[in-house]
């Protein structure tokens, strides 16, 4: 009976041991609290996408990746094997789920695959009817290059300064997809924080757009009512996206991918033959696709990548990347309100920022305050799928000289 | 300047340093090849935008405007209305209003007359009211949180 008793001590010793629990509690001081705030973490993430609706498509799959990542000895993602020279026949012997997952992260596969997604979702038509947008959606990439600047003042190395920067784009995909190939994982920045900052600010353009319009903006240039787009023909929607890739691809060949991706799905959208290759582009591989980003985007939280000062860091400067987008792109609508003497309204701007279409639809609401018969949401949405293409060239021009 | 981008064009050796000279290089090229990338594509859109609009290619085609619809005589409503608007629609219509005010002056005890029924000059949008309600209704469910 004693023996019994004896092996049975040990055995519920030994699953003592082995558990997350004795991880959490007996190594509170070496670290295990961490994974306690990481947790605590992910549930207030799980909480605004679920109880808030932000983001709720990518922050509930990221906030759980930060669940599973940060219970003890779950062994779904392993971080030593990201850092510096990646041996990928050792990630699929040794790996968990998430690290086979993010396998499509760091070999830059996920985000091209949502661009295509995105690209049988969207209307190039207001972009094509008035193209001067498109040097709207140039302007709002200055933030992206203004960030860099503030986050080599304050410290950052090159490769880290880049990822922060593309923040500014206000495009989840972009923002992963630079940071996965420029950062090595030894750094105290990750992947998961530049994708948590960005989808963060993205659920917060409501909020930082509208003081920034109101504010550089005058009455009299928010009233500014526009010339109503002229039709744009099916042969000019078919000719644009191949028109793109070519020019695109040729200048900045690293922005391939995304843009040609993007490309790729509008064309299949106008072609107008493939609809079945497009409800699939845009429905079920969207969804497979933004479940597995999301889920092993999250993995990378860890929490000696999330507790730390570079993480403060990294929420600043995303809040100045997207706050100087928004400016820039206004100044220089500003600047098109002057030279069409008053033809343009300076709001449709801050379009230019993507985060489609959400930008857009806030030129909408800020121009409606002021004339609720002004219509501005056609308009903005030229600049906000400019700033998409914009932000993907932003993209390649980063990788191209640091990548 | 020149060696500015230089230095960013051999940067790609190797991870560069946070130099001063080099986040200068790097924010200046960056924007530049923003701009030129999306510039090339206004020029190519405005460009083609031109040759298909002079090509009235996908142009939607000019309506053939219907016959002028032979004007009928409809007994002027009480109060009298002036005929300042064309088509039986148009006559229903001010019937209905003149009725609308005749009932008024029952109401209260005034007087009303129409003195004349024009068409509203629409300011701004150009759009009718029908599509001004539409607008509205798609645009109204969304509010900044």
């Amino acid at each position: 009976m004693a023996e019994i008793l004896n092996i049975f001590a040990e055995t519920m010793k030994g699953l003592w041991l082995d558990s997350g629990l004795s991880a959490l509690f007996m190594d509170f001081t070496d670290g295990g609290w961490k994974n306690l705030v990481m947790i605590c973490v992910a549930l207030f993430c799980m909480w605004l996408a679920i109880a808030k609706g932000f983001e709720p498509l990518l922050l509930l799959p990221i906030s759980f990746g930060m669940l599973l990542t940060n219970l003890p000895y779950a062994e779904m993602y392993h971080p030593e094997l990201w850092t510096g020279e990646i041996d990928f026949g050792n990630v699929l012997h040794d790996g968990g789920l998430l690290d086979i997952l993010y396998l499509g992260v760091k070999l830059q596969i996920f985000p091209p695959l949502i661009f295509l997604g995105i690209g049988c979702m969207t209307d190039f038509s207001p972009l094509i009817a008035n193209p001067k947008s498109f040097l709207l959606g140039a302007a709002a990439q200055a933030g992206i290059f203004f960030t860099f600047v503030c986050a080599g003042a304050i410290g950052f190395d090159a490769l880290e300064a880049a990822s922060i920067a593309i923040i500014g784009g206000a495009d989840g995909p972009t923002a992963i997809y630079v940071s996965s190939k420029l950062l090595s994982g030894e750094g105290s920045v990750s992947t998961g924080n530049i994708a948590l900052a960005a989808y963060t600010y993205m659920a917060l353009v409501p909020v930082i757009q509208p003081p920034l319009m109101r504010l550089f903006t005058t009455k009299k240039e928010r009233a500014v009512k526009m010339e109503q787009l002229r039709v744009v023909s099916k042969t000019e929607r078919i000719i644009f996206p191949i028109a793109v890739t070519l020019i695109i691809s040729l200048l900045v060949p690293s922005a391939a991918p995304l843009v040609g991706m993007l490309m790729f799905g509008n064309l299949l959208k106008e072609s107008g033959v493939a609809a079945r290759l497009v409800d699939t582009a845009q429905n079920a591989l969207m969804n497979i696709i933004t479940i597995f980003l999301g889920v092993s985007v999250g993995a990378t939280t860890q929490a000696d990548k999330i507790i730390n000062w570079s993480f403060l860091g990294v929420m600043a400067l995303g809040v100045v990347a997207f706050s100087l987008g928004t400016i820039c792109g206004i100044l220089f609508g500003k600047i098109m309100y002057i030279a069409t003497k008053g033809k343009v309204n300076p709001l449709i701007g801050s379009a230019g920022v993507s985060a489609v279409p959400m930008a857009a639809r806030i030129s909408q609401k800020v121009g409606a305050e002021t004339d609720p018969t002004n219509f501005l949401l056609m308009h903005a949405m030229g600049p906000n799928v400019a700033g998409v293409i914009g932000s993907a060239v932003a993209a390649g021009v980063l990788l191209a000289v640091l990548g | 300047m020149l060696n500015i981008l230089t230095l960013a064009a051999v940067s790609t050796e190797a991870v560069p340093e946070m130099t001063k000279s080099f986040i200068a290089a790097m924010t200046i090229t960056g924007l530049a090849v923003v701009f030129l990338g999306l510039l090339i594509l206004v020029v190519y859109l405005t460009l083609s935008g031109k040759l298909f609009v002079r090509l009235g290619i996908g142009q939607p085609k000019p309506k053939k405007a219907p016959a002028a619809p032979a004007p009928k005589p409809v007994a002027a409503p009480k109060p009298a209305v002036p005929a300042a608007v064309a088509g039986e629609d148009e006559d229903e219509i001010a019937a209905v209003i003149a009725a609308v005010v005749a009932a008024m002056s029952t109401a209260d005890g005034t007087a009303y007359a129409v003195r004349s029924i024009k068409p509203v000059r629409r300011v701004g949008s150009g759009r009718s009211a029908w599509a001004q309600a539409g607008m509205a209704d798609l645009t109204a469910p969304f509010s900044i949180q």
